[in-house]
């Protein structure tokens, strides 16, 4: 009688664990569907066509004024540019991120 | 001479060039190994550290390279030799499998107002990637028989490539890139709107799907997240190229792509905000220029069979 009354228990105490987390998970993936749904209303919405698409490009494309480092004469690695700097007897100037410059960072 | 490059593979390698570069990074503003190493830095060739920074006021960098300069000039000429290690083999570079002749794009992916204003003139913040087809794969954008009106839809796999490596929200920082079966119903299409010559024109349309629940399925690389939100982008595109039949290149391909975001990954800089919000992308004809041949953000990942992968 105890045994059954404890595998009970802990049968109990194990539901009561397991299903607000499976409800949470539920949520999860609902939240998840609802962001792409809501996602999905608004994007259609968005008018892009070939009247339009010129105007998308100009907000989007970069600027002059943005990319004015650009016209610096970057070498696109720091091998190159130890070999340069002592071919031309100068100091290099080197600039480093998480992701390479000149792509994605 | 100014120089520049990417930091991680510098910081932790173990090759002669990597370990030139700790040799005075080490030194700089960072005080002491391990960690990030961002910045800008001035040395001598031979690797002398005169000055460093990571700023990103201009008035200080520009006393910094002035101050650099003036350390520079009162040093021996032995400090501007090129160093041994410069003539050994370094280690290899994504650029060198650059697909010359091949279709390469550059990106710009920028944070959009939600309604389209001509007359706009601030805009969002933005980054950039680059984006590769080698010269196969580009042909394959075109309908197999090149007749006006003829469309073709664009492969699957080079469909894929943008939607999982591309489209994807960059614009406050570094993201993850997701796998196949979180890009499904991706699809694009060309249509053959005129022929001029050996010039093929084309209208491209499309839309692309690109959604994480937070789950990772690539396993461990180098992009592996500790935390991974759900997250996820959704495009329209729209675009016009011109490909040079008797080349056997594109010569012109200009593509627009406008979409919503939501979510945030690690890095990308949106933890603080990851309210949704509208995105943009616009792609066109790289330079042939050092700065045009950098390699795509998520290279060693690409599904190009023609990108040897490193160990």
């Amino acid at each position: 009688m105890t045994h059954t009354r404890d595998w009970t228990a802990a049968l109990a105490l194990g539901i009561a664990v397991c299903v607000p987390f499976h409800t949470f998970a539920q949520a999860d993936t609902n939240d998840t569907r609802d962001l792409e749904k809501r996602a999905a209303a608004k994007l259609a919405q968005m008018d892009l066509s070939a009247d339009n698409a010129a105007d998308w490009r100009a907000l989007i494309a970069t600027t002059a004024a943005e990319t004015a480092w650009e016209r610096i004469p970057w070498l696109a690695s720091f091998h190159a540019g130890v070999r340069s700097a002592a071919e031309q007897e100068k100091p290099l100037l080197l600039w480093v991120m998480n992701g390479h410059p000149l792509g994605c960072t | 001479m100014p120089a520049t490059d990417e930091v991680w593979r510098l910081q932790s390698g173990d090759d002669p060039e990597s370990r030139a570069f700790q040799h005075f990074a080490d030194h700089g503003h960072y005080r002491g190994k391990g960690g990030t190493r961002q910045g800008i830095y001035v040395c001598t060739a031979s690797g002398e550290l005169l000055a460093s920074a990571n700023t990103l006021r201009a008035d200080d960098v520009l006393k910094m390279l002035k101050d650099a300069l003036e350390k520079f000039r009162g040093l021996p000429k032995s400090s501007r030799r090129v160093p041994d290690w410069t003539r050994t083999a370094t280690a290899r570079r994504w650029e060198s499998q650059y697909p010359s002749g091949g279709l390469v794009l550059v990106s710009t992916n920028r944070d959009l107002p939600e309604r389209l204003d001509a007359a706009q003139r601030s805009k969002g913040r933005w980054n950039r990637d680059h984006v590769w087809f080698s010269d196969d794969e580009a042909r394959r954008w075109l309908p197999p028989e090149l007749r006006v009106g003829n469309t073709q839809r664009v492969a699957e796999q080079l469909v894929e490539r943008l939607a999982r490596f591309h489209f994807v929200d960059n614009v406050r920082g570094q993201t993850i890139p997701y796998s196949p079966e979180q890009v499904r119903t991706s699809k694009l299409e060309t249509e053959i709107t005129a022929i001029d010559g050996d010039l093929i024109h084309l209208r491209i349309t499309g839309s692309t799907r690109s959604v994480s629940d937070g789950a990772w399925t690539m396993g461990k690389t180098i992009w592996t997240p500790q935390k991974n939100p759900p997250h996820g982008v959704l495009t329209r595109v729209l675009g016009n190229a011109a490909y040079d039949s008797k080349r056997g290149a594109f010569v012109r391909f200009d593509l627009v792509a406008i979409g919503r975001r939501w979510g945030a990954t690690e890095n990308n800089g949106r933890r603080r905000d990851p309210k949704p919000g509208a995105i943009g992308f616009v792609l066109s004809l790289s330079p042939p220029t050092p700065a045009g041949r950098v390699a795509p953000a998520f290279v060693d990942l690409y599904n190009a069979a023609w990108i040897v992968k490193r160990n």
